[in-house]
């Protein structure tokens, strides 16, 4: 005769659905936790992107002319632009971008706190070749010897609209007086 | 013959499916005051992002010079102080007044001198630090070491 041994335990059917729940509670747990580490393309300015001083007119006080050509191979939204009043200064600190002349600087706008546009549009308008003056008075600090511009753009991601600086395109160009 | 008496088939299916919902929303609402969130940045984890800040810095005569030159907002720097073994870290809002409020966009840049601050360090590593999204709210969040810019005094 078989010792019939009476075990307890929980019924099929609510062991199913405990795992089927437990196995859905952890698949989002482990995607809320991932899903930040989701490699995407995130927008970069492409290569050969390069605007140039092509003369500079500075009368070693306050008053600062630029002639700028687009030389790259991708229209350019603006620029930001630094200077230096050090002689030997690595870095060039000082933002530019408030002593902009926009009535002596066709189209120009300024881009608070930093950067200047080519145009008020929110696009790519200065194009290869492109030349341009743009104009800086009133700079209180003295005789500048160097201006440091980088160039930036709009980039599109996924319907959005991202400035994007392009540092592999900087320049630093001396002042003469 | 017995008879036996059960649920039709398709409402247990209705019922079991119920069930199931149920005690997955339960067990994720319990699960989530465990789970810590991470802060996220442009929708990555701002661990990632801390990868993509660029900036670069001087510090000579005493004067602190940090330049913004990637595309990541720099809300804050902190400088480790190094001397020796010893280390300090601070804030660069109390040693310096001039650190701009919403920190340093692409382009922005930061001077100002910090010599009383700096003391004897031989060395400081200048440590962003960004403000990322914990679901409504934002955070600061303080990027690795590794991610600071080292300067040799």
């Amino acid at each position: 005769m078989k010792n019939s041994i009476k075990k307890r335990g929980i019924s099929l059917m609510i062991g199913y659905v405990i795992l089927v729940s437990i196995a859905l509670v952890m698949t989002s747990i482990v995607f809320a936790i991932l899903k930040g580490y989701i490699p995407f393309n995130k927008p970069e300015c492409p290569d050969n992107v390069y605007i140039y001083v092509k003369d500079t007119e500075y009368d070693c006080s306050d008053s600062l002319n630029l002639t700028l050509k687009n030389k790259g191979n991708f229209n350019v939204a603006g620029y930001f632009i630094r200077a230096s009043n050090i002689s030997d200064e690595e870095l060039a600190i000082i933002d530019l971008t408030q002593y902009l002349d926009a009535s002596q600087s066709p189209g120009a706008v300024k881009l608070m706190p930093s950067g200047v546009k080519f145009q008020l549009t929110g696009e790519n308008t200065f194009a290869p070749d492109s030349e341009v003056k743009h104009v800086f008075s009133s700079v209180p600090f003295g005789r500048l010897y160097s201006v440091e511009i980088i160039p930036f753009r709009y980039e599109e991601d996924k319907s959005k609209i991202t400035l994007v600086g392009c540092s592999d395109g900087a320049i630093k160009t001396p002042l003469e007086c | 013959m017995e008879d036996k008496r059960g649920i039709s088939p398709l409402v247990a299916t209705i019922i079991l499916i119920s069930m199931v919902l149920i005690i997955s929303a339960i067990i994720f609402a319990w699960a989530r005051s465990i789970v810590r969130e991470d802060a996220t940045k442009f929708n990555r984890n701002i661990r990632l992002v801390c990868e993509d800040v660029s900036f670069r810095a001087t510090y000579s005569g005493g004067t602190l010079n940090v330049i913004n030159e990637g595309n990541v907002p720099v809300y804050r720097i902190k400088i480790k102080k190094e001397e020796g073994p010893n280390y300090v870290t601070e804030d660069i809002t109390t040693m310096s007044t001039r650190w701009p409020e919403n920190g340093l966009n692409q382009g922005g840049a930061f001077s100002d001198n910090i010599a009383s601050t700096i003391g004897t360090a031989d060395r400081i590593i200048i440590i962003p630090v960004l403000v990322g999204d914990v679901g409504n709210k934002q955070t600061i969040y303080v990027c690795e070491d590794r991610f600071g810019y080292e300067i040799e005094l």
